[in-house]
């Protein structure tokens, strides 16, 4: 009886689903988005970026990007900001650091709230605001957290490789699913 | 026996699915509540900036009542009136501020939020936003409904109050005012730039 309810209980997630907006899936194309906000040298330097912005993705020098959607109001992101940390450590230490590049964008938040975010959390790696959900509106609007990893690969086209909503459970293993992502 | 409840359980898990499923099933209008956009301020204030801040004392989560004047000489104060509990703005409004306690006390201020709910409704809400509940003082103003906002000048014709950001020195003078669109988030950074103006 049980069993039949729990899978009766499932279908109606899945079906209910159906009723939210998508953000951005597996094979779908990726925008071009506008990147802005303050970053440190060493943050320029790590995605290969010059000068102060605002900066288009495609600029980002590496195959693959992973880039969180997260709020510095959101409490998930708040909870997850120590376990992202881990996986940035985690991405610099691994063979794929020159290859795939990790970012953060900070969607309704002011650079004052990002940058708050930042020293919060004692974030390393590149932060960029979207003060005016513009580029929440472009990845299909997702909750926060998300992750979206892109192929930056092709010349003329970015590719969506992965998309993630909601907290990792192991930054390591993680990074793995991610890497095998970008393998195929 | 066991066939039987096997064939209701699959009926029931199909009624189920037919229900849920947002393509299939038409839930008449009326049985849904339809916010859309609100208007982005739906009350008048007041009070304006210069004048005294109207004393108030609401009961807490903390389960004693909170006195505006008892900050008087000691703190300033920010107070976040918020629209109500478990909404989506408001929900990620306050965890925001949860996590900028060192701000606030920088600037030797303390922070009251306040909602129209009930303390059960405000306990469970604050919770989910973080587990141990948040740093600051939060005050209902449920009973009577909305007395402290109507006092200030933000009760919405809903029952709901703005989303307004008062912010009062130490003498107990209202320096700071924000009745923000409803349908935004104001920004903290203007928030702590006020402070800090008014302990310059």
């Amino acid at each position: 009886m049980f069993r039949y309810l729990s899978a009766a209980i499932v279908t109606v997630f899945l079906f209910a689903g159906a009723a939210f907006a998508e953000p951005m899936q597996k094979g779908e194309d990726f925008p071009d988005i506008t990147l802005t906000g303050n970053q440190t040298a060493a943050q320029l330097s790590y995605l290969g970026l010059s000068d102060n912005g605002p900066w288009q993705i495609k600029d980002i020098d590496a195959d693959f990007v992973i880039i969180e959607i997260f709020s510095m109001y959101c409490p998930h992101c708040q909870a997850e900001a120590p376990s992202v940390n881990k996986l940035f450590t985690a991405l610099k230490k691994s063979k794929s650091n020159a290859r795939i590049k990790l970012i953060g964008v900070g969607v309704g938040n002011s650079d004052f709230e990002v940058n708050f975010f930042r020293k919060k959390y004692q974030v390393e790696f590149p932060l960029f605001d979207d003060l005016d959900f513009e580029i929440h509106e472009e990845v299909g609007k997702p909750g926060t957290p998300h992750f979206f990893m892109v192929d930056l690969s092709e010349e003329n086209i970015l590719k969506t490789v992965s998309s993630f909503a909601g907290r990792m459970k192991d930054p390591k293993q993680f990074l793995i699913s991610l890497q095998k992502a970008a393998r195929h | 026996m066991t066939k039987y409840i096997r064939l209701y359980s699959l009926l029931a898990a199909l009624l189920i699915c037919v229900c849920a499923a947002p393509s299939w099933a038409k839930v008449p209008a009326e049985l849904v509540y339809q916010t859309g956009k609100l208007k982005p301020v739906d009350s008048v204030l007041n009070i304006t900036v210069g004048e005294t801040a109207p004393d108030f004392a609401l009961p807490s989560l903390a389960g004693k009542a909170v006195q505006l004047s008892s900050f008087h000489g000691k703190k300033n104060v920010v107070i976040s009136f918020v629209p109500a509990a478990f909404t989506p703005i408001c929900s990620d409004q306050w965890p925001g501020y949860n996590i900028a306690q060192d701000l606030f006390e920088q600037n030797d201020a303390i922070l009251l939020g306040i909602t129209a709910d009930n303390i059960p409704t405000q306990y469970a809400w604050t919770r989910q936003m973080n587990e141990g509940g948040v740093w600051f003082p939060v005050l209902s103003d449920f009973w009577p409904h909305g007395k402290v906002a109507q006092l200030y000048g933000v009760l919405r014709t809903d029952g709901t109050t703005e989303r307004a950001i008062f912010i009062i020195d130490k003498k107990g003078i209202i320096r700071y005012i924000d009745v923000h669109d409803i349908n935004t988030r104001p920004d903290l950074g203007e928030i702590i730039r006020s402070l800090r103006k008014i302990n310059k």
